[in-house]
């Protein structure tokens, strides 16, 4: 069995510690300079005297590097059948919802309606595999405090954040100080599962943990964010990933980097193999096990992939294509594989954020192969499914028959991940591009 | 050139030290940080005064209040000075944490420890209602610049702040000195030498306490 | 029960809440709110009434484009039988009916009702009910909802335009009260049939009476202010609704009946109204088409008689679903068949156990209507993500029900193969 004990004064001391850096690392540039600017001092300037208000002007059209980092208090996991669930709370804050479409006009600002609540977080995953489970879940959330139920049910968000990969979130308003307490019903997963997944996650589970809401939460939530340099805001780049829950102990050696959430590097990160180190994902460590370890949702490195790697028939200046600045990995499985339908091969195309590799869930995309100018199989194309798989995690895949070196390819994205975003992500992955890819020679 | 105090200066330096920007001043957070901010800082951020004169600051409390549009009902701030160039003479609340709400009052307390050399304003907005978004004056700070002061650029530090907004979250603070220069009137004294930390436990006859309460 | 506060509440919240108290209490504190409103009488002549219980329809009134209004206030009286029906019961139930008959004209002034039983009521017999009717016990109808079933025995649908009609005729038929709008009860349900008081339900529709609920904790501020139903937009358009006709059984023992569907659910109004646009609250709920066209309007003003679902709108829902969103009424809109809607919806909002909901009342030829209905509004088949699966992920469904609404010949304990 797994042990789950974990110590909550761990987390305690953990946000202790990144209260701290806080300290150190927060900071503001002014648009003023106390020393030569005329303006300093004259009111009448109004807000050119100010301090900027923290926010990424213009971002780009790409993943990009928010004015902070931001804090929570995690929860205990709780295993409920074969998942288990780790919520997070911060304080509520912004994130967007995308509209279902394609472009910057479908993405949606969600502010929260009101100052008093916390933003819910969950990550769920299959404990056997250590699998963080990007699945269209749809997981019905009630709160209740002294045993009267708070609001309506409701189901929380599909999420990307950098520091958190995927997972699951609302802001949630709460009015008064005190004990909560939050049952998640898990439905059975509707993903389409393989290998040692197929046919897994067919029951319902419920999940209950309480936590606090008060004075000593909000500081800590608030306290624990850390600002980076405004030079910083809106780079293209990503933040590091959280490494969530880690005990006390450095020397456990499954990671190798700092383990209280915050890093001493600035976290940028400039090519797709920036991360090919371990961050902790699943198949490769016990990680999960650990105290309280919460496995972050990377999927593996383009060259962890078997089967012929397919290139972008296009010069690109990433290790991966991307098209909406989303890494497309796509990979042609032999014939034989098991995910392949009779002597078929398999197209595996795997989507994930640039620089942390974060699944992208929820997209629709279909292929069209060309060979020699024409057309081969169906010409509307080929619709991949998408699928959770034990061994390449999630991707979208369809068999198609013998391909031939030198065929084209094209991978056309019907839909972007429909997922909801944190910042840094609310600009990308949305307008996707088709992207062309060719059959290498046989090596 | 005076010395600062220097376990104040040994704060200040550390969060400075980490703030490598490209342009513009410093600034350090000295609490916590939400994502949104209230700024403190005074007006002007640069003055002279001589010996034996008055010199007056307003500080400044500007936010935009929480990602609702929410403000903050609540604010405090440590204002630091040197205790040998200067005394408190005033120190009046000012309107902002009434703004937006003519009925709005700030109800407020003002701490003077003038052997320790500081002030400090504790504010509350009554009633809160959608509490202050502004950049408005907190308080308006008059110092008596010392008979025997010597020629000197002091700062005026805000070593603590604070703000909460309506719903209780804190908010993240961030803070700005002020250079008062100091001109030498009386005849020519050495510097003013360095002094040792001041101890809020030592100065507990020094306080002084008194409440303004603004009538809109 | 205790009263709520008068002086807290509007008028019509305060009258809506009588409703969703009930009793004699409520009724009186009702009464005396109202005042001495004229109430149409009934009628001594059954045979002037029409054979099918769920011919409303005539009776209502018809909004500006012409699409028949729903009453404002209605309650569902879950019923179980006190005894095994006999010939005498029957005659008692006939008699309290006609007395409800005469005492209220057959309109939304007055009083529509029906009863319905469930498939636990039938079971009582030896024989099954005949083919042509078709009422199987309900079950979950996603692996996410996990509804109480109703296994009561029959259940009174009272509505009205007038709250205390509603409140006067349930207490009529239960409680003390003796007169029904000037005409004497001489017979009521006592004996027959157990109110199940903790099963009962209530609600209203109309123009701003959602918004009026906003004390309510899962009711947002935000519900518009013209808004008929929680969800912000006005239905029951004529064009999107089945014919009296359409849902009528019209062969076999039970001709003139029809079977009734009440799935209870709670609404997350929260998140729609807070969170997702206008634009977005369209997609889902109509189209995507809808929300790029903007033919919908604040509320749904500009749909006038129908919700705008074109074949090509119907057709479009699988390609929709994988650009990322699909509406809620354009997958429903797939079960469409060619005589058209398969379900008269007669839903109506709650606030019953002071949460947001809805009582999602449709009527059908039969059951598997409605389960193919739902089953294309769930769109198990569809490309789309949970929460852009038109409102999937804002209603929570709680209960179901199946009824047969025999013809008001049969309407009194039925057998299941009447002669």
């Amino acid at each position: 069995m797994h042990d789950h004990d974990l110590d909550r004064r761990t987390f305690v001391q953990r946000t202790g510690a990144a209260t701290g850096i806080l300290a150190l690392a927060g900071c503001l540039e002014t648009d003023d300079d106390t020393d030569e600017d005329e303006d300093t001092g004259d009111p009448s300037n109004g807000d050119d005297a100010v301090p900027r208000f923290p926010e990424v002007e213009d971002p780009p059209a790409a993943v990009y590097r928010p004015t902070h980092r931001e804090s929570m208090r995690m929860l205990e996991p709780i295993t409920a059948g074969e998942y288990t669930l780790a919520p997070m709370l911060s304080y509520p804050h912004p994130f967007w919802l995308v509209t279902g479409g394609a472009g910057e006009d479908d993405i949606e600002r969600v502010d929260p309606e009101q100052g008093r609540g916390v933003h819910m977080m969950f990550t769920l995953w299959d404990d056997e595999t250590g699998i963080v489970l990007p699945v269209d879940t749809s997981a019905t959330i009630t709160i209740s405090q002294n045993g009267e139920r708070i609001g309506s049910p409701h189901s929380p968000w599909p999420m990307i954040s950098q520091e958190m990969g995927f997972h699951f979130g609302d802001n949630i308003p709460l009015e008064d100080d005190g004990t909560y307490t939050v049952d998640v019903e898990l439905p059975p997963i509707p993903t389409h599962t393989t290998g040692d997944l197929e046919g897994r996650f067919t029951d319902s589970e419920t999940v209950t943990f309480e936590f606090e809401y008060d004075r000593a939460f909000r500081e800590q939530v608030v306290g624990g964010v850390e600002y980076f340099d405004e030079s910083e805001w809106g780079e293209r780049g990503a933040l590091e990933p959280m490494d969530h829950g880690h005990d006390d102990h450095d020397d456990d050696g499954h990671h190798d980097h700092d383990g209280d959430g915050h890093h001493d590097d600035d976290g940028h990160h400039d090519d797709d193999n920036g991360h090919d180190d371990d961050d902790g994902h699943h198949n490769d460590d016990n990680g999960h096990h650990d105290h309280g370890h919460v496995p972050y949702s990377a999927l593996p490195p383009a060259d962890a992939y078997p089967g012929t790697r397919l290139e972008p028939t296009d010069e690109a200046d990433t290790d991966l294509p991307r098209s909406g600045d989303a890494a497309i990995f796509a990979t042609l499985l032999e014939s034989g594989s098991r995910l392949a339908d009779g002597d078929d091969q398999y197209l595996l195309v795997s989507p994930r954020t640039p620089y942390n590799r974060v699944p992208l869930a929820d997209m629709a995309m279909q292929v069209t192969v060309e060979r020699d100018g024409e057309p081969v199989g169906d010409a509307d194309g080929t619709r991949l499914v998408q699928t959770l798989d034990s061994e390449y995690d999630l991707h979208y895949g369809a068999s198609l028959a013998a391909l031939q070196s030198g065929d084209a390819i094209t991978i056309t994205f019907e839909s972007p991940p429909q997922v909801a975003r944190h910042q840094g992500y609310e600009t990308a992955f949305l307008e996707m591009p088709p992207l062309e890819f060719t059959v290498p020679e046989e090596p | 050139m005076t010395e600062s105090t220097p376990a104040r200066r040994s704060i200040v330096l550390v969060a400075l030290c980490i703030c490598t920007l490209t342009v513009g001043a410093v600034v350090p957070m000295t609490v916590g940080a939400g994502d949104n901010a209230t700024i403190f800082y005074f007006e002007p951020s640069e003055t002279e005064a001589d010996a034996g004169e008055t010199v007056t600051l307003e500080l400044i409390a500007s936010t935009h209040g929480d990602y609702v549009g929410d403000g903050i009902d609540r604010l405090s701030a440590t204002v630091a000075y040197d205790p040998d160039v200067f005394s408190v003479a005033d120190v009046e609340h000012g309107p902002m944490l009434a703004a937006g709400d003519s009925d709005a009052e700030v109800d407020g307390a003002v701490e003077i420890d003038d052997e320790a050399g500081t002030v400090t304003i504790d504010q509350e907005r009554t009633p809160s209602g959608d509490g202050a978004r502004a950049t408005e004056t907190a308080a308006t700070i008059t110092l008596e610049v010392a008979e025997d002061a010597p020629s000197t650029n002091e700062t005026l530090e805000i070593t603590d702040a604070s703000a909460v907004l309506i719903s209780d979250y804190p908010q993240a603070v961030v803070d700005r000195e002020a250079t008062i220069t100091v001109t030498e009137t009386s005849g020519g004294d050495d510097p003013v030498p360095g002094f040792v930390a001041p101890s809020a436990l030592i100065a507990v006859g020094a306080v002084l306490v008194f409440a303004v309460r603004r009538l809109d | 029960m205790t009263l709520p506060d008068r002086s807290a509440l509007s008028r019509r919240d305060y009258l809506r809440t009588l409703v969703a108290i009930g009793g004699a209490t409520a009724l009186s504190a009702c009464v005396s709110e109202s005042g001495a409103i004229d109430i149409p009488a009934g009628t001594d002549d059954p045979d002037s009434l029409p054979d099918r219980q769920h011919a409303w329809n005539d009776s209502l009134s018809r909004d500006d484009d012409g699409n028949v209004q729903p009453p404002d206030h209605h309650v569902l009286v879950p019923l179980a039988l006190l005894d095994e029906p006999t010939d005498e019961t029957r005659a008692q139930l006939e008699d309290a009916f006609r007395t409800l008959e005469r005492a209220y004209e057959w309109s939304t002034d007055g009083l529509l009702f029906t009863i319905g039983y469930t498939p636990a009521y039938f079971e009582r017999f030896d024989d099954a009910l005949p083919e042509s009717v078709d009422l199987p016990k309900p079950t979950a109808l996603t692996a996410s909802e996990d509804p109480a079933i109703d296994e009561f025995d029959a259940l009174l649908h009272l509505a009205s335009d007038h709250s205390q009609v509603v409140l006067e005729a349930e207490e009529g038929l239960f409680g003390d009260h003796d007169d029904l709008n000037g005409v004497a009860v001489e017979t009521d349900l006592t004996g027959v049939f157990e109110r199940l008081e903790d099963q009962r339900r209530t609600g209203f529709v109309g123009a701003g009476l959602p918004a009026e609920h906003t004390d309510v904790s899962g009711v947002p501020d935000s519900v518009p202010e013209d808004a008929p139903f929680f969800m912000g937009f006005r239905s029951g358009f004529e064009g999107s609704q089945a014919t009296e006709d359409r849902v009528t059984i019209e062969d076999g023992p039970f001709a003139g009946a029809t079977t009734q569907h009440v799935e209870s659910l709670e609404t997350q109004l929260r998140t729609w109204f807070e969170q997702d646009s206008h634009p977005m609250r369209v997609r889902k709920m109509f189209s995507p088409e809808h929300a790029d066209e903007n033919l919908v309007g604040d509320v749904g003003e500009k749909l006038t008689t129908t919700n705008g679902l074109t074949d090509e709108r119907i057709d479009a829902t699988e390609a929709d679903a994988r650009r990322g969103v699909v509406g809620h009424a354009q997958k429903a809109a797939r079960a469409r068949d060619d005589d058209g809607p398969p379900l008269l919806r007669r839903d109506f909002n709650t606030v019953d156990g002071d949460r947001p909901g809805v009582h999602f009342l449709s009527l059908q030829h039969g059951i598997d209507d409605f389960v193919r209905v739902r089953e294309a509004m769930i769109g198990d088949d569809l490309d789309v993500m949970h929460a852009n699966n038109g409102i999937l992920s804002y209603i929570f469904v709680t209960r179901r029900g199946n009824f047969l609404l025999p013809p008001r010949s049969l309407r009194a304990l039925p057998r299941a193969t009447p002669q």
